[in-house]
């Protein structure tokens, strides 16, 4: 096992702390309209909660937070200048983000074929808008992963590959943090 | 080597373990309210240890740290608050 490292600056740019800033302050937004329309329809709110799979939920939880961590080994990896184990650890963020969206192309496709449209009621208004505003975050995610995979040989040993790659990793475990308070306030508040 | 607590893996085994345990409360039939605001305070640990040890915000200038935590704590208030208001009214189960 190689030891944790940490650069001696600051991680990632200024942009990309305060766009992603921002983005949580959007997502704090969905999340009180979504806490205040559910005071208002408690019941349907629970109802329709029992309809959704939370172990599709649990399983995007694991994959998001194992890709998260390879993509910390990722960063580490650039600062120690490891070509091989940041292609690696990359190629294995990337796989798992394609398993995040094949799980939830699953379960999209297991509730519309069972009739459950955003239309049905607020409550899968709120399902599928937060959950594909959130996917479209792990698309660019993965894109973003892959450019810089592609980038490795070549750029690997730059400092502003490791600050571009940090500024990646910062995205990617934003979406894992948003997806950590999506899973509770979706799946499991209030369930039984 | 000795691992550090808050070393990549063992970081990311504590939120996998958390995660499990989140959804056990609800796999076990626990106190649905207790169990509820249990559930989200376990989230806003987890999202806490991404931020300060995979976004490594403790070593980002401090009012980023400041904001990132402040979000952390306005979240967890904001699902708490609705949750606990949505109880009231009706019988605690």
């Amino acid at each position: 096992m190689t030891t944790a490292v940490q650069s001696s600056r600051p991680p990632g740019t200024d942009g990309v702390w305060t766009f992603l800033f921002i983005d949580m302050i959007i997502f704090w937004m969905m999340f009180l309209s979504f806490m205040s329309e559910r005071l208002r329809h408690v019941d349907l709110y629970a109802a329709s909660q029992l309809r959704l799979n939370e172990f599709f939920g649990l399983a995007n939880t694991l994959i998001l937070l194992t890709s998260s961590w390879m993509v910390v080994e990722a960063v580490q990896a650039a600062r120690r200048n490891e070509v091989r184990r940041v292609r690696r650890f990359l190629g294995l963020a990337w796989i798992l983000g394609l398993a995040f969206a094949v799980d939830k192309f699953a379960e999209y496709y297991l509730k519309i074929r069972a009739g459950v449209t955003p239309a049905a009621n607020s409550f899968y208004s709120f399902y599928f808008f937060i959950t594909i505003v959130h996917f479209f975050h792990v698309i660019a995610g993965m894109f973003f992963i892959a450019y810089c995979r592609g980038n490795a040989r070549l750029r690997v040993g730059s400092e502003r590959y490791v600050t571009g790659l940090e500024n990646v990793g910062l995205f990617w475990h934003f979406v894992d943090v948003l997806w950590i308070f999506i899973f509770p306030l979706l799946y499991l508040l209030g369930r039984r | 080597m000795k691992l550090r607590w808050h070393s990549p893996r063992v970081v990311w085994c504590m939120l996998c373990g958390l995660t499990l345990l989140s959804v056990s409360l609800v796999e076990e039939g626990w106190h649905r309210s207790f169990a509820s605001i249990i559930i989200v305070l376990i989230a806003a640990v987890k999202s806490r240890m991404v931020i300060l040890h995979y976004m490594e915000a403790n070593r980002a200038a401090r009012h980023w740290r400041f904001l990132y935590e402040t979000w952390n704590f306005t979240v967890t208030a904001t699902i708490i608050i609705g949750y606990v208001l949505s109880l009231s009214g009706r019988k605690m189960v």
